[in-house]
């Protein structure tokens, strides 16, 4: 633009409301969440995450680069997702593995779907997926202070109580991936996105409340412990961070209750008679894939207008 | 938000004028579009319960049919989601361009029709 004279169409105005800044915001949030994680988990925890991030932004950079597309690294969403896929990582992970992790999540997940808002899942869950599957013992491999155990959940899939305390679950002295093991700072980082309007409460809310009610009610763990389902694995992170991705989660108000609620079930019914002790990733990838179909189903009427224009176009394609 | 940009400052003000608007140079730009991360923003502003993601893409693809069945013709080009869109979508333009695209094959119908019912 060289000229002074701009004549374009209405609004004139636009808010300060940027996909950079957004990004930005969410990364703020979660930084607190590492830092503690680093502190409990040791210094190597560290070096995951900024291995998980630079292989991330350098392999958004050449995949663009090699199509002779405009770089978006500068949106910051790849840092976002390199960020997320170390939180969901065991400190003890090799560092090759978390590169692959990385890459796996930029270039097949986001960039084979078109990049940045196409992806149809969450690229930092779906890496962990695939992960969780090539390499299961360096995946779940847990130690605190150089003493390796079972997570919380763990063993509570295994039928015992467990031997950590509510405090130390809640400030994050337990077992567990880098960033998902501090409570309290999870919640506070999440408050913190819904305060500044990122996210709505909805997903986050009715995703916790669904998982503890649905968990405790199934006897999950052989007691009644709505309190361990909420602060122990993946679930606040999940559902603060990861359910909530604006491009695989339902646009609508009504979707994201139905989305949120199915996440909810299908994390308690994993948790509960699953093969694995966790649930938060798979289930939110599930939803994910539901995500279309929620749109279509849940598209807001105009004017008071037919009930759906889903049903409609479908009986006109029959 | 609705206001129209004028070429000139030779054009007069009129009855219907309700107010003029000089913006300074960093508020007068035209912001670079990025890709729609459906954030759902537009949806949520929009006071005609419209989904204006889908019917910005139904407009790039030239999918009027699309705009027409997402009620596309009810937009009242507030310009409430432009506005609040994190990725600059040119939204309100694109739907001024779906309308009149809409409208124009609207008519082209009806003077076939009438064509037709005269040749009758």
């Amino acid at each position: 633009m060289t000229t002074k004279l701009v004549v374009s169409s209405s609004p004139h105005v636009h808010s300060d409301f940027t996909t950079r800044r957004i990004m930005g915001m969410v990364i703020l949030s979660l930084i607190p969440a590492g830092i503690i994680g680093t502190y409990f988990l040791g210094l190597r925890a560290l070096f995951v995450i900024l291995a998980c991030i630079i292989a991330s932004v350098a392999s958004e950079w050449a995949w663009q680069k090699l199509n002779h597309r405009k770089s978006t690294i500068c949106d910051l969403s790849a840092v976002v997702t390199g960020l997320l896929l170390a939180y969901n990582l065991p400190p003890t992970i090799p560092i090759w593995m978390a590169v692959c992790g990385s890459i796996f999540a930029i270039i097949i997940v986001k960039h084979f779907y078109g990049g940045i808002g196409c992806n149809i899942v969450n690229p930092a869950l779906a890496a962990r997926a695939m992960m969780l599957i090539s390499w299961p013992t360096a995946m779940t491999t847990w130690s605190v202070n150089g003493i390796s155990g079972p997570t919380p959940l763990a063993a509570m899939k295994a039928g015992s109580a467990g031997s950590v305390s509510y405090w130390n679950m809640f400030i994050g002295n337990m077992g567990g991936c880098i960033g998902e093991t501090c409570s309290l700072l999870l919640i506070l980082g999440g408050l913190y996105l819904i305060w500044e309007e990122v996210i709505s409460w909805r997903i986050p809310v009715i995703y916790i409340a669904t998982t503890a009610i649905l968990s405790a009610l199934f006897n999950h763990g052989g007691a009644f412990m709505p309190c361990s389902e909420i602060l122990t694995g993946g679930l606040l992170i999940g559902a603060f961070f990861m359910a909530t991705d604006y491009t695989t989660s339902p646009m609508t108000a009504k979707g994201q209750y139905i989305y949120a609620f199915g996440c909810g079930l299908m994390t308690a019914l994993i948790r509960t008679w699953g093969g694995y002790p966790e649930g938060v990733s798979f289930s939110i990838l599930i939803m994910n894939v539901a995500v279309p179909l929620i749109d279509r189903y849940t598209e807001p009427r105009v004017l008071g207008g037919p009930k759906s224009n889903f049903f409609k176009r479908m009986g006109a394609k029959s | 938000m609705m206001g129209l940009a004028m070429r000139s400052v030779d054009v007069p003000v009129v009855k219907g004028t309700s107010g003029i608007l000089t913006l300074t140079e960093k508020l007068a730009y035209i912001a670079e579009e990025s890709a729609c991360i459906r954030c759902g923003k537009c949806v949520e502003s929009c006071p005609m319960h419209l989904e204006p993601t889908l019917l910005d893409h139904a407009v790039r693809r030239r999918d009027y049919a699309s705009f027409e069945a997402h009620m596309g013709m009810n937009c009242i080009e507030c310009g409430c989601c432009a506005y609040s869109c994190p990725a600059s979508r040119h939204l309100t333009q694109s739907f001024k361009n779906g309308k009149a695209a809409v409208t124009a094959e609207r008519r082209k119908a009806a003077a076939q029709a009438k064509a037709k019912q005269e040749a009758k």
